[in-house]
C-alpha cells in the first residue's frame, strides 16, 4: 500500500504540503526551544555544579532557646518564668571536629576533593571607597581542586593564595566598586573593628553579578588570624565523581553527623524547580503546535476519505482487506510524521547552529562567547517520535473509519446519487 | 458454476425484501444478463451472487464453496483471484495510470510482474495500448471503461460480475463494451453475469433472467 500511499500524497500536493509545514513547524520549535533552553540549563547547571562546592559540609547554628538555659541555670523541677525569653545564636559557628570529616573525607573513594573554609563578612576600603565583602578564606591548592575558580581568573592567578603573607583575590564588581588593581594595598576589618593590610594578587568574574560584586578569597590562616579564631573552620566544601549522585552521599554523610551537610541540588532546589517550570513550558508549547497539526492531518484524510470512497469500494472488491485501507491511511499518516518529522530536525538543527554562533551576554566569563544550544541526541529522539505519534495518531480515527467502509454500501450511495 | 439456493434479502427496519426466494443455477462459461424494471432487484442478485452483498437467507455456492462459510479474509483472496467486477462508474484510481490501474488487483498479491504481459495484451485487445501511461482524467469515458473492465479481468478471473457496464455510455462506446465481452466470453470462456437496461445488450448474451419485484419473471435462452 506503500506505493499507493505516496501517490495519492503526491496527487494532492496543496494538502500535503501544508500538513507537513505544520509537522516541520511543530519539529522545528521542539528542536529550537528545547536546544535553546536546555542548552541555557546546561549552562547553569555547569555553573551550579563546578563553581560551587557540590556537598557543603557547614557548622550548624545552636540557637539559645528558653529550655536550654533554663535546664543549664537552675536545678531541675524549678519553676521559672522568664521575664524576657533568652534568644540568639549560641557562639561563633564553626565545625567542632574538621579531622573526623578530614579522615572521612579522604577514605571516601567517591570524594575527588575537599578543602576546609572559614567564612567571614567583612569590611573593605581602599582610599575613600569601602565595600562589605564576604571573605573566604581557603587553601589555595585544594580550593582550585573543588570549584574551576582558577578558570575564571581575569587578573593574576588563583595559585599565588598558596604563599599566604596577607594577600587576596578579589571579585571584579567589588574590585570596581573599590577603584583598585592588581598589587594595590585594601584594609579589612572585621566586626571588632580590627583592621589587616591585605595586597590584591588576583581579579575573578564569574560572571554571576552577585558573586563578582561582593565575594573575596585568601588563604585560610590570614583569614583565621584576621578573625581571631586560629584553627577554626566554617565549612568543608566537597567535590565528588559523579555531581549528581552529591545528593545522596550529602543525605548519607547527614545521617551520622551533627553539622549541616548540604548538596549542591538543595542548595540551588529553587533553581532546579525553574528548570522542572520550563521543561513544562516547553511541552506544553510544542504539544500545542503538534495538537494543530495533528488535527491538520486529521482533517485532511477525514476529507479525502470522503472523497475516495469510490476508489475504497473498488479497493475492497477487487480483493484488498479492511486492513489494507486501514493501511492506506495509516501509511499515509506515518508518512508526513516521518518526512515532517526528519525536516524538522534538520531545519531546527540548522536554526540551532546559527544560534550557536550568536554573541552572549554574561557568559563571557566562562568561557562561553556565544550562546549555549543544547545538541543533545535526546532532542532529536523525542523530536520525531513526537512528530510521528502527532501524526499517527492523529490518522487512526479517519484510517479506522476507511477500514470499516463496506464497498456495497458506497457503490449503493454512489449509483442512487 | 455458481448456484443460489432460496436466497432471499431484506433491507432495512422494518426489513423490507428486496428478493424472494430465489434458485439458480450458472453453468461456467454462460453468458448471462439480469434485466428488469429499475426496484425490481436485479442489482441486489448480482451483489448477493458476487458475495460482495450477504444475502438475508439462503446460500450462494460458488465452485463447490459456500460462500456464507468463508471467512472475510477467504473471500477478500477468493474475490482477487476468481472474480472481475465492472461497475456503471468505471472507478478507477485517479493517481494512477491506466496500466497501474489494471495491475491493482495483481498488486495486492505482489504478482504485478507475472500479471504485467497480459495486462499490456488486454489493453491493446481493447485498443488502448497508447494510453497506458495516462491518467483517468486523461481519457474519454468509453476509455476509461475499457480500462476497467481490463482491470477485472487482469487476474484471469473465472467470473465477471458487471453492473450496467454501459449504462453511462454513449451507444458507440457501449457497442464496443458488448463486443469486449463477448470476446472475452468466447475467447477466454469468462463467466459473465451483467445487469443490463439495454434490451439489445440482452438479447446478444446467451441467457437472459428477468427479474420482477425479486423473482425471476422469466429465463430465456438466446
Amino acid at each position: 500500500m506503500l506505493f499507493l500511499a505516496l501517490r495519492q500524497m503526491l496527487a494532492r500536493k496543496k494538502q500535503s504540503l501544508f500538513i507537513l509545514l505544520g509537522i516541520i513547524l511543530g519539529t522545528t520549535a521542539y528542536v529550537v526551544i528545547s536546544g535553546f533552553m536546555l542548552g541555557f540549563q546546561q549552562f547553569l547547571l555547569d555553573q551550579l555544579v563546578n563553581n560551587m562546592p557540590q556537598v557543603t559540609i557547614s557548622a550548624k547554628e545552636q540557637y539559645i532557646t528558653k529550655k536550654t538555659v533554663t535546664g543549664n541555670l537552675f536545678p531541675k523541677k524549678t519553676l521559672v518564668k522568664w521575664m524576657t525569653p533568652p534568644s540568639g545564636v549560641r557562639e561563633l559557628n564553626y565545625i567542632l571536629n574538621p579531622q573526623g570529616w578530614y579522615k572521612k573525607l579522604k577514605n571516601n573513594a567517591e570524594v575527588v576533593a575537599f578543602t576546609p573554609q572559614i567564612q567571614a563578612s567583612l569590611l573593605i576600603s581602599h582610599d575613600s571607597s569601602s565595600q562589605n565583602v564576604n571573605l573566604i578564606g581557603t587553601v589555595a591548592a585544594d580550593q582550585i581542586k573543588v570549584t574551576n575558580i582558577a578558570d575564571y581568573m581575569q587578573v593574576g592567578s588563583f595559585a599565588q593564595l598558596k604563599q599566604g603573607g596577607n594577600r587576596i583575590i578579589l571579585g571584579s564588581g567589588l574590585a570596581q566598586k573599590l577603584g583598585v588593581t592588581i598589587n594595590t594595598a585594601v584594609k579589612l576589618t572585621n566586626q571588632q573593628g580590627e583592621s589587616k593590610q591585605f595586597k590584591v594578587v588576583g581579579i575573578f568574574h564569574t560572571g554571576n553579578k552577585a558573586t563578582d560584586d561582593t565575594q573575596a578569597y585568601a588563604a585560610l590562616t590570614d583569614v583565621q588570624n584576621l578573625e581571631d579564631r586560629s584553627g577554626q573552620i566554617t565549612t568543608i566544601a566537597v567535590k565528588v565523581k559523579d555531581p549528581y549522585d552529591a545528593k545522596n552521599l550529602a543525605l548519607q554523610w547527614q545521617a551520622f553527623s551533627r553539622d549541616k551537610v548540604e548538596s549542591w541540588q538543595q542548595t540551588s532546589a529553587n533553581i532546579l524547580s525553574v528548570f522542572y517550570v520550563q521543561d513544562v513550558i516547553r511541552y506544553f508549547m510544542v504539544c500545542s503546535i503538534l495538537l494543530v497539526s495533528a488535527f491538520g492531518i486529521y482533517n485532511v484524510l477525514n476529507i479525502m476519505i470522503n472523497q475516495k470512497r469510490r476508489e475504497i469500494a473498488i479497493l475492497r472488491a477487487i480483493g484488498y482487506t479492511s486492513s489494507d485501507i486501514i493501511q492506506l491511511f495509516f501509511i499515509q499518516g506515518l508518512l508526513f510524521g516521518l518526512i515532517g518529522g526528519c525536516i524538522g530536525l534538520l531545519l531546527g538543527n540548522l536554526i540551532c547552529l546559527y544560534i550557536s554562533t550568536l554573541p552572549a551576554v554574561g557568559m563571557v566569563a566562562s568561557g562561553k562567547s556565544t550562546m549555549v544550544v543544547a545538541f543533545n541526541i535526546s532532542i532529536y529522539i523525542y523530536g520525531i517520535a513526537l512528530a510521528l505519534g502527532s501524526a499517527l495518531f492523529a490518522s487512526i480515527l479517519p484510517a479506522k473509519a476507511a477500514g470499516k467502509l463496506q464497498p456495497i454500501a458506497i457503490i449503493r450511495s454512489e449509483a442512487s446519487a | 458454476m455458481i448456484e443460489l439456493k432460496n436466497v432471499c434479502k431484506s433491507f432495512g427496519k422494518p426489513p423490507v425484501k428486496i428478493l424472494h426466494d430465489i434458485s439458480l443455477c450458472i453453468n461456467q462459461g454462460e453468458f448471462v444478463s439480469l434485466t428488469g424494471r429499475s426496484g425490481s432487484g436485479k442489482t441486489t442478485l448480482l451483489y448477493c451472487m458476487s458475495s460482495l452483498d450477504h444475502v438475508t437467507s439462503g446460500e450462494v455456492w460458488i465452485d463447490g464453496e459456500m460462500m456464507q462459510q468463508k471467512s472475510e479474509k477467504a473471500l477478500h483472496a477468493f474475490r482477487n483471484r476468481e472474480m472481475g467486477f465492472v461497475f456503471q462508474f468505471h472507478y478507477l484510481l485517479p493517481e494512477l495510470t491506466a496500466l497501474e490501474n489494471v495491475l491493482m488487483p495483481a498488486k495486492k498479491t505482489n504478482s504485478e510482474k507475472q500479471h504485467k504481459a497480459f495486462a499490456m495484451h488486454l489493453l491493446e485487445q481493447f485498443e488502448l495500448a497508447e494510453h497506458i501511461h495516462k491518467r483517468p482524467g486523461q481519457l474519454s469515458g468509453g476509455q476509461a471503461q475499457r480500462v476497467a473492465i481490463a482491470r477485472a479481468m487482469a487476474m484471469k478471473p473465472k467470473y465477471l460480475f458487471a453492473d450496467e457496464p454501459t449504462g453511462s455510455l454513449d451507444s458507440n462506446n457501449a457497442r464496443v463494451i458488448m463486443n469486449i465481452f463477448d470476446q472475452l466470453n468466447q475467447e477466454e470462456g469468462t463467466t459473465i453475469i451483467c445487469v443490463t437496461h439495454d434490451q439489445e445488450f440482452a438479447k446478444s448474451t446467451a441467457r437472459q433472467l428477468e427479474l420482477f419485484d425479486g423473482q425471476i419473471l422469466q429465463s430465456e435462452e438466446n
